[in-house]
């Protein structure tokens, strides 16, 4: 199972960044009097309601949808990573204020939040960045703090506060580092769930704007010619959904592989 | 309380005490410890799990919750360690006391080099970086007898046996220069074979960096074959002190005579009954509850009394 997923995840990825040179046409070409073809040899998965090319398109929004997943889960990660490390290790009050401010933003109306976000600094990928980080940081500061209340009490941290070692080199070579076996893992996961979620602002019009190729908006393109022409939904649908279902695979088997604690031994990738 | 050592003091504890408030009221590990350790004198403390002794370790160190509440003073080198603040007590630890802690399997950090974590040791206290630390970090495993150095401290603790993770953590213990070296219960979890090395690296260790040492076990064998000087303790009291010698030939408390007899050479006789627990301290000696030889007077608390001889024990039997 884990060979396949990452054989599709590599295979998407390749892909994607050949798109430029393996997709048949511009991803943004018109041909008005071809508009929604059926598939054949010139336009193996048709065109759309404007005559583009719908492969050419799957193909180049592959890009712009995982690229953003990566890096915003990132930037989440990093974000959870520095307050959810510093309220775990530090705890008593740092502790209790961060909680406190993870909480109130775990109780925000994710959709609702975004959509304000959009509102106020108008729809594109930064915004669309800037949304999930601000909506999703909570929940990895929470998982990483649970995780550094497990560190903080291995004999290790005694021993190297014992050699006289500053919390902030504790933190730096010691805390973090043992992080990220789980962060690894946590990483995997909810990058799946990035993809979902920028396909999902991008339906809503929030994100990357057309004529942008990107799988979020070609769905909510197709939706008027859902009957005449369903390969224009299904397509990129079935794009989300493989390369979602690949990621969340790979995420558990690394999950088997590497948060079973090994008695304390390093992360091997 | 004079105490009678030959050598001037390195250490010396006056009526140490540390408490932990929980909501049943304050649970007294340590209480009203007083000892010394003289210069170059390998100072062992024997007792139970829960008998206080590593609190006393980690109250040296610096190292306890904020919750504890301590009382008394802790005097190195004439400097009383209680009063440092953070940034000293940075300083002390690693550089003047070093500590070789217990768990060899999980007291080193799995996702460093050996050779970084003993140098952060040489780096922080020894004021050498770069290559010159890297020197100092080979001759460090060298003297601790472990093979092929230069390889060792490229390798992760993983790839490191049982014994050699704990010569890695006495080099790092000594990598400071400290003048006292603690070692928690060094041979907790070791089988005999790795035992004998680990009494025999904690001993090298000592003699050629000249350092006191204060060994905490409950091991009677590494005290008897270790330390100068021997310390009892019981429910957060030390009963008795006495030469290592003495103490195993000729022990005066009556719970060190128990003890004693426990072991498989005196035909393990076992002690009646268990160790009182945190918040049910027998007023008193406490001790007497287990004791064949109580008396009224075991119901009041005993002062150490010095003896012949340079012992010193906590028990009525030996008053004036």
């Amino acid at each position: 199972m884990k060979a396949m997923a990452i054989g599709v995840l590599a295979a998407i990825a390749m892909a994607s960044l050949a798109a430029p040179w393996i997709a048949p046409f511009d991803p943004n070409a018109l041909d008005i009097a071809n508009r929604l073809a059926e598939f054949g040899p010139t336009h193996p998965l048709g065109t759309d309601h404007l005559g583009r090319d719908e492969l050419s398109r799957l193909l180049h929004g592959g890009r712009s949808t995982i690229l953003l997943a990566v890096i915003a889960t990132a930037a989440t990660l990093g974000v959870g990573i520095v307050f959810g490390a510093v309220s775990g290790y530090f705890g008593g009050k740092v502790d209790h204020a961060i909680q406190s401010l993870v909480l109130l933003f775990q109780g925000l109306p994710r959709i609702s939040f975004m959509l304000a976000i959009a509102g106020v600094m108008g729809p594109g990928p930064f915004t669309l960045f800037i949304a999930v980080v601000v909506t999703s940081w909570a929940d990895f500061a929470r998982i990483v703090r649970a995780e550094t209340l497990k560190i903080r009490e291995e004999p290790y941290i005694e021993a190297v506060r014992a050699l006289g070692a500053s919390p902030g080199y504790v933190m730096t070579f010691y805390v973090v580092p043992n992080l990220i076996g789980p962060m690894v893992v946590l990483f995997t996961v909810e990058i799946g769930r990035m993809i979902l979620a920028i396909a999902a602002l991008s339906f809503l019009g929030l994100g990357l704007q057309p004529p942008t190729a990107d799988w979020g908006i070609m769905i909510s393109d197709s939706r008027p010619y859902f009957r005449s022409a369903p390969l224009l939904m299904i397509a990129p649908g079935l794009c989300i959904a493989i390369t979602t279902f690949a990621i969340n695979l790979l995420g558990d088997s690394l999950r088997d592989r590497l948060d079973t604690r090994m008695d304390g031994h390093p992360v091997v990738l | 309380m004079s105490t009678a050592t030959a050598t001037d003091p390195l250490l010396q504890i006056r009526g140490l005490s540390v408490g932990f408030p929980t909501r049943a009221g304050t649970v007294m590990a340590v209480d009203d410890v007083n000892l010394s350790i003289g210069k170059r004198e390998t100072f062992g403390l024997i007792g139970e799990t829960g008998s206080g002794k590593s609190v006393l370790g980690m109250a040296v160190m610096r190292l306890l919750p904020n919750s504890a509440r301590i009382g008394g003073a802790i005097m190195l080198e004439g400097i009383d360690i209680l009063t440092l603040d953070p940034e000293a007590t940075r300083r002390l630890r690693g550089g003047s006391i070093g500590l070789v802690p217990q768990n060899p399997g999980s007291s080193l950090n799995p996702v460093l080099r050996v050779g970084t974590q003993i140098g952060e040791a040489v780096r922080l206290h020894r004021g050498v970086s770069g290559r010159e630390a890297g020197q100092v970090v080979h001759d460090l495993l060298d003297r601790m007898g472990l093979p092929e150095p230069e390889k060792t401290a490229r390798q992760y603790p993983f790839q490191l046996s049982g014994g050699m993770r704990q010569r890695v953590l006495t080099a790092i213990g000594i990598a400071g220069q400290p003048a006292l070296l603690i070692a928690d219960e060094p041979t907790k979890g070791l089988d005999a074979i790795i035992r004998g090395q680990v009494i025999e690296t904690l001993h090298k260790a000592a003699r050629e960096t000249k350092a006191s040492m204060l060994v905490i076990t409950h091991d009677l064998q590494v005290a008897e074959q270790l330390c100068d000087r021997v310390g009892v303790m019981y429910a957060g009291k030390i009963l008795e002190i006495q030469t290592a010698e003495r103490l195993f030939s000729a022990p005066q408390h009556p719970y060190t005579k128990a003890l004693l007899n426990a072991t498989p050479r005196k035909g393990l006789v076992p002690l009646p009954g268990t160790a009182p627990g945190l918040f049910d301290r027998p007023p008193g000696c406490v001790f007497a509850p287990r004791c064949g030889l109580v008396e009224i007077a075991c119901g009041e608390d005993q002062a150490m009394r010095g003896m012949n001889g340079g012992a010193q024990v906590r028990c009525r039997l030996h008053a004036g």
